[in-house]
Parts: C-alpha cells; structure tokens; sequence
C-alpha cells in the first residue's frame, strides 16, 4: 500500500487571530463600504510599511454589479518609486458595495476612500479612524473561546461566544441510509453570518454565540470602531449536534 | 479409425492432387515444362504436343515456353543451326494402390509402400529440305574454300569469300545482342517429333548415414522403364545409365535428416511474440516403434505422422 | 477422400495447453477521470489450472481456467474540494442589496490525495470457454455491411499488429465459434472496502493538523469516512462500488467477454487459408528469353475448394480439396 500527497499549504494565520479591530483589515475580518451616490472615487489601500495601491471606482446609475469583493493579499504591491500606482479600475451600481479583505498572511491593511471631481477632496471611509454610518465589518473567528466585542465611540460593549461545531461521528454511517451524492445531514456549514446592528445605543443585544467559522456582520447605523478581542480560550466548548443548514441561495465573485 | 492414433499430429496428401497441382503448375508456368527456339513464338502449332495455358499467362504476356539456341549443325563455318522444341507434356504420380496410369509390364504392378512416377516428353526437330541443302551447299564450300579450310589442306587458288543470301528472321535475331554471335536457325517448315514415356518406382526408408548420428529419411529408385525404345539394347543401355545416375546421382543428394522434419514450435511461438517457458516440438513419429512407415504411402496418398515433445522447463 | 487431411489429437492439444497457459502473462494499466477523483489500475496476471476438452459433439471445452493476479495494483486519487470558512450572505431590507461575505480557506490549494493499494490477494476468477470450430468463406468483392459489429475490434486489433489486416483477395477463415463464456467478474471481498477506506482515512488526516484546527476542518468536511464516501460517490459498500468500477467503469470484464467471444468467434479468424493459394511466387526471371530480358512471371495459384473442420471426442480434422 501506498499513498501521497500533493503539498497544500496550510493557511496558518487563520488560527493564530485572537483578536479584531476595525482599524485594520487582517484575516478573517472584512470591512464593506456602501457607494450611495454615484461618481468617481479614489481608493487607497495602505498595506504596513508600503506604498499604497490607488484604485479608481466609478460608481453609476445604470449596468454595473452591486458588489466586488477585493482580496487584499492578491493585489500587486505598488513599486516603491511610485507614488501611487493604479490598479483596476472598478464599476459599481450606486448603493453597492465594495468589500476589502484578505485571504491569507499576517499583513494588516487600512482603506482610505475620496472621492474625486470636487475642488475639495472629500474623505468617504478612513476606517483608520472609525466606520461611517451605513457600512458594514465582519468577523469571522475561528478559536473557541468567550471574546469581549466593543465600540468605544458608541461605548458599547458586547460578549461573543464562539463553540466548536458538532463533531461528526466517525465510522458512523448508517448503511442505505445514504442517497448517491448527498452528503449527510450532520455536517456543518459555516456560511451562515449573523447580523448584529450597532448605533448610538450600542449593540441590538447584550450577547451572541457563533459556531466557529460562521461569520459575526456588524451593521454600522451611527461611525463606530469596532474591536473584537478573545478573553477566555476554550477549546472543549462544542456546540450540541444541529440540523445542516440549507446551501445559501447565491455566492458572490471575490477579485 | 481416428487419424491421430498412432501420432500427435497426422497429414495427408492425396495423389490426385498433386497431379491436380501439377497440371496447375503446367498451365501457369508453361515456360517450366517446354523449352524450344525463339521460331516457336509465332508458330506454337508447330509444338509437338499441344498445352493449355492459362488466360493470365496470356494477359500478363509471359513466354510460353523457355528460349533456347537453336541445334547447331555441327562443322558448319557458319553459326547455323536447326529449330527444335523439347515438351515435358505429363507428369503424374500414383501412390499405391496404382490406379492413375498402369505400369509397363516390365515394372510389374505396384506393391505396397511405393509410388509410381509416369513422365512424358516430347522432343521435335526440324529437317531442312533438300532444297535449302542444295541452296547452302555451293555457299559453304566457297565460304570453306575462301577461307582455306578444307581438309585437303591450301589450295593455290584464291578464291574470294561470299555470303549466302539467307537472312534470319528479325526474331531470331535480337538487335540488342546484334555484337553477340547467335546461331542461325535455317528455315523450318515442318518438325519431326517423336515422344518418349518414362516410368519409375520408389519408395522412401528411413535409414542412416556413415558417420551421422542421427536417421535420415531416404527416397529409393526400384525401377525405371523408357518405353518403346529401338533397338532393345539401346533402351537397355539408356535405362541403366538414367538409374544410375538416378541412384547415385541424384537420389543421394535428395536425403533428409530428422533435424530438418522437426518443427521447432516454441520457435514459432516467439516469433509471434509468445516465449514459452519450455521447448515444444514436432517431429516425425519413430519407424517402427510408433508408426510402422512414415511417411506411408498407402489409400492413394502419402502420409505424415508427427509427435509432440516438450521438454524442458518447469 | 479429401485432398489434404491434417489432424491434431485431442492429446496434443492439452500438452499444448498446458505449456501455453504457464507461459502467458499479462500486464495492463490505465485511468480514467471521474471528475472529483480519477481511479486506475495497474494489473499483471496469470494463468492457473483449467483443461482442454474436445467432446463429440464437434466442440471444444476450456473448463476452470484459473486467472491469477500477480498484482492487482489499485490507485485511487482525490482532488480534495475547497474547506472554507466564513462565506454566505446577508439578506438586507429593500433597496440595500443583499451582500456576499468572502470565505477563508484552509489550504493554499486544493489539496490531491491518492492511494495505491494492492488487491491481488483478494480478486480471483475464473474462465470456462466452450467453442466448436466454423468455417467462413470471405468474398473479397462483398462490401463489408453497413453495421459492422466486427470492424472496430478488427481495426484495434490490426492496429496494434495483433492479427494482420482483412486481404484484397478471398480467403477461409476458421473460427471457433464460442457457445458460452462464463468468466466471473470482478468481485471484491469486503476486506477490501475496509482497505481502502482505512487508506484513504489516513491519507486524508494526514493532511491536517492536530487539535481544535483538526476538529474544526473535520466538522466541517464532515467527517473523513463519510465525506470520502460523498466525494467518490460511493454508496454503502466499497467493494460493491470497486467491482462496478472495474466492471463497468473501466469495462474490464465485459471486454474481457467481449474480446474473447468476439475474437474467436465472428470477428477474428483462427486460421486463414488463401483463395486461390500460392503455390509459386511471382517472379522476375532472366532466363527465360535468350536475350536475358527480365521477365515477369506470375505467380501459380491453386483453388481451394470444401475446406472443413471437425472436432470429435479425440482429434480436430481440418480438410480441403485443392485445385478443381
């Protein structure tokens, strides 16, 4: 008996992240900007210590898709001579969204967005500084444990309580039980987001519990800054065994 | 009686097909069995005796008969000769019992475990008239008497050479070997033919070979019969030196060794690209420990006994 | 009385058996792709047991021929399917549009998983052939019919110098004619399908790392056992599943059949015996006019005429009549 295997990396960073912070795009965190008027818009993507890649939206009232999502990590980096080298030029309906992430690595990337034609620059999102009202910021932990979320400029606070997803039993299936094609209904599927609103009065509720994986949305309703943090590790926390979701209705292309 | 109870491997041949075969062979290859002067090409009524030939022979325009130079006139000073044909019109074979053609008295009847062989051929040769003789005639002796070589020795006249007026056919002579000397044939109009019928009895006996280790199988010459040959010492004389050299001549040159009736069928195995772990073979079946006459000759046919060995291997 | 008799004892033909049978051996390989895993194989074979019997019904027997494999050499491989986390989208109240969440996968690239197992211990067939000698007569001038079950696997077979092509000219041909052929199929005993899975398990686990990360990837794939058997689509039973594969997937047994009835039966002469046969080649002769011109000569042929095959319980007769 023999057997190999082709050599596949593994995506080390996606374990190693404890904690989030709105400021800094890392991995397993995504911040989305909503376009709600049409026009020319500047994006600058400031990755630490390198010069920034400058990307040009036009945002429109007519055929253009309602979202891109920009791998970070994917994208050139910039020579360092240049000032600010172009990138893809991007159209997008207006109300669309544009989300910023990236996939793999340790980097951690800042987004600044101006828009272009008015005598006077005008600064969309710095998220550096904060979330506008209207935009969104994902977090997707992995690690089970209990993790602290807040928002100083709405000065709320929030528990998260991440589980491990049931663990299905090995060796376990029941003979002719099983369709052709069909996987069984034990198995978990992590992309199923919950949505958490925060605003003045701080966050809709005073807890959540996400399994690991699934993916924590905040909906910004008033500029916050958002920073979600692990405080108790616990990796024997494991959720109790639960019906497999249905498979999500459309997926999205990430560039 | 199965064929195969005294062998592994059992063939036969009857005797009417060979002679079927041959007459085959007579058809297709006719330039195998007649042999004549180039004058035959447009006078093959001409042949002694008459043969079939087959269309394609004809399409493909194959000679019908195998150029020879005609019979030279022995002495002439000139290259002349005479046309003639010479025809192997039948060959046949008959294994016992005879029944294909019945022997001359003198070979008696055929006994068992022989086969008879009957050949016929016919020879025709032209016999220029007297006319064409009496025409040549003062030609030669003037071309002798020119050249001084007449047996009497030099004569003190001096007479100047001539050539005869006869000009050979264009077919017999051919323009590309115009430097090479060919013979003349003189003008034929009719051809004496005369036919003679040769018959001979054999057999084959296994036996062997001083020094040879191993048997070999060996035809064998009984009697042979020219018939109707005048006078009866010269038929005599002609049988005992055609079974001579039949004997000694020929015959011993026909000898075959057991090593070369033995089918090597690993050998044939591999060369279709199957090599067999073991040696397979076939060879003839021992005389008499297990067939008493291979090959017999007996039913009209003759007949092959064959046995497999393997050895070798696991 | 036939012109030509050649007959073949029954004696003969089972030394002859024996000796081919311990000399054939084969050796196969090929793979197919079944889209998220390929499968293939890597065979070399034998013979074992089995005799040769001629019955008086003008047939002959192979019974019990043993196949033995030597190696039985099975690879299965995986392209293992994206394991991501996060994805999914939010439904948003009218006019924001629903918004797609990006995923982060665990491996920089699909990982390809493959397994090459031995299964020569656990396959074992076996081969009974009865056939009964036919003659055929092919015409030459008869276009070959417009639905030739035949001519693929003669082109195959020409093609890969097995048999020689089909002649401008007529010929007999002697078949053997195959009344039944019982060839088990592949038939995997259940220890394989334990085999493999095992395999397979540990070649997968050995992709991933230890811990809670392990846990996490195996709640999400679903458990390697079960998710294996979604990815290959296989249903209950491996070995169920493997002797499909080799039956039907890869058609090892049905072509094993098929090539064995088709090839002595309709399709592929054993023996081929020319119409009219050559007896003197062509040839090109220099001897036959005095000039020494070359002339070509053709070749001397002889009809054949009622050649037949019979088999009795001791000896097969082949007879033909020549010339006519």
């Amino acid at each position: 008996m023999s057997s190999n295997q082709k050599q596949a990396t593994l995506n080390r960073a996606l374990f190693a992240q404890r904690s989030f912070d709105s400021s800094r795009i890392t991995v397993l965190s995504t911040l989305i900007h909503r376009f709600e008027e049409a026009g020319d818009f500047e994006v600058f993507i400031s990755r630490t210590n390198r010069t920034p890649l400058r990307l040009l939206i036009t945002v429109v009232d007519g055929d253009a898709p309602y979202q891109h999502n920009l791998d970070l990590s994917s994208l050139q980096n910039p020579k360092e001579r240049d000032c600010c080298r172009d990138g893809a030029n991007l159209r997008l309906h207006v109300g669309g969204v544009l989300g910023f992430f990236t996939s793999q690595g340790v980097s951690t990337f800042q987004v600044r967005i101006v828009r272009l034609g008015s005598k006077e620059k005008q600064v969309f999102l710095n998220h550096a500084e904060q979330i506008p009202a209207g935009d969104f910021f994902t977090v997707t932990p992995l690690r089970p444990g209990i993790y602290r979320v807040s928002d100083p400029l709405n000065k709320a606070e929030m528990a998260l309580k991440v589980v491990m997803p049931p663990l299905p039993e090995e060796g376990k299936v029941e003979k002719g039980a099983k369709t052709k094609g069909e996987r069984t209904a034990s198995t978990y599927r992590p992309d199923q987001p919950v949505l958490v609103s925060v605003g003045k009065k701080g966050f809709d509720r005073r807890e959540v519990s996400l399994l690991s994986g699934q993916t924590l949305v905040f909906q910004v309703q008033s500029a916050a800054r958002l920073r979600v943090d692990l405080e108790k590790e616990d990796e024997a926390v494991t959720a109790p065994p639960k019906k497999r979701p249905d498979k999500p209705a459309r997926t999205t292309k990430q560039t | 009686m199965p064929f195969t109870d005294h062998s592994d491997l059992f063939g036969a041949v009857h005797e009417d097909s060979i002679n079927r075969l041959v007459r085959h062979i007579m058809r297709q290859r006719p330039s195998l069995f007649n042999y004549a002067t180039p004058f035959f090409h447009n006078n093959l009524e001409m042949f002694c005796a008459k043969f079939e030939v087959d269309d394609k022979v004809l399409k493909a325009k194959n000679p019908l008969f195998t150029e020879q130079e005609p019979l030279p006139i022995l002495g002439a000073p000139l290259p002349i000769g005479l046309n003639f044909c010479l025809q192997l019109s039948e060959a046949a074979i008959d294994f016992h019992p005879g029944n294909v053609f019945g022997l001359p008295p003198e070979l008696g009847s055929l006994t068992a475990q022989r086969f008879a062989l009957h050949l016929k051929g016919c020879m025709g040769m032209d016999c220029p008239t007297k006319e064409i003789i009496n025409e040549l005639l003062p030609h030669i002796e003037r071309f002798l008497v020119s050249r001084q070589q007449l047996a009497a020795g030099e004569t003190k006249e001096q007479v100047a050479g001539t050539f005869t007026h006869y000009t050979p056919p264009m077919a017999a002579v051919d323009n590309r070997d115009r430097e090479r000397q060919r013979t003349i044939p003189l003008p034929t109009r009719q051809l004496i033919c005369f036919c003679l019928e040769l018959y001979a009895v054999g057999y084959f006996e296994w036996g062997t070979v001083p020094g040879s280790q191993q048997v070999w199988l060996k035809p064998r010459l009984d009697g042979l019969e020219i018939v109707d040959i005048e006078p009866r010492d010269m038929e005599n004389a002609i049988e005992c030196y055609l079974t001579t050299v039949l004997k000694l001549g020929i015959l011993p040159r026909l000898i075959i060794p057991l090593e070369k009736m033995v089918l090597d069928i690993s050998k044939e195995f591999q060369k279709m690209g199957l090599t067999l772990g073991r040696t397979v073979q076939l060879e003839p079946s021992a005389v008499p420990a297990d067939v008493p006459n291979n090959p017999a000759v007996e039913d009209d046919q003759i007949k092959a006994f064959f046995k497999l060995t393997v050895t070798g291997g696991a | 009385m036939a012109d030509l008799t050649v007959a073949v004892s029954e004696s003969a033909f089972q030394r002859l058996f024996v000796v081919l049978r311990d000399s054939i051996r084969w050796e196969a390989q090929d793979s197919t792709s079944f889209g998220p895993f390929t499968a293939g194989y890597h065979v070399k074979g034998h013979l074992e047991g089995g005799s040769v019997d001629f019955r008086s019904d003008n047939s002959v027997l192979i019974d019990e021929l043993d196949v033995r494999w030597d190696q039985f050499q099975f690879t299965l491989g995986l392209d293992i399917p994206e394991i991501c986390v996060g994805g999914g989208c939010i439904n948003m109240p009218w006019p924001i549009p629903d918004i797609c969440l990006p995923r982060w996968c665990v491996f920089s690239a699909n990982p390809d998983v493959s397994i090459s197992p031995d299964l020569a211990a656990f396959v074992a067939q076996e081969l009974s052939v009865a056939g009964r000698p036919v003659v055929r007569y092919y015409d030459a001038s008869v276009p070959p019919p417009l639905i030739d079950p035949c001519g693929l696997l003669r082109d195959m077979l020409v093609n890969a110098s097995v048999i020689d092509p089909f002649p401008d000219h007529n010929q007999w041909h002697i078949h053997l004619n195959p009344d039944f052929i019982d060839l088990d199929l592949f038939d995997f005993a259940d220890i394989v399908g334990n085999l493999i899975e095992n395999a397979l398990t540990a070649a997968v686990t050995a992709l991933l790392p230890g811990g809670w990360v392990r846990n996490l990837i195996l709640a999400i794939i679903g458990g390697i056992a079960d998710f294996i058997r979604w990815l290959l689509d296989i249903p209950d039973e491996i070995d169920e599943w493997l002797s499909d594969l080799f039956n039907i997937s890869f058609g090892l047994g049905d072509l094993l059949i098929q090539l064995v009835g088709e090839f002595f039966g309709a399709c592929v002469p054993l023996l081929r015996v020319d119409d009219p046969l050559e007896v003197l080649a062509k040839e090109i002769s220099t001897s036959v006019l005095l000039s020494g011109a070359p002339v070509e000569l053709v070749p001397v042929t002889v009809p054949v005429r009622n050649l037949s095959v019979r088999v009795d319980d001791v000896e097969m007769v082949v007879q033909a009549d020549v010339g006519g």
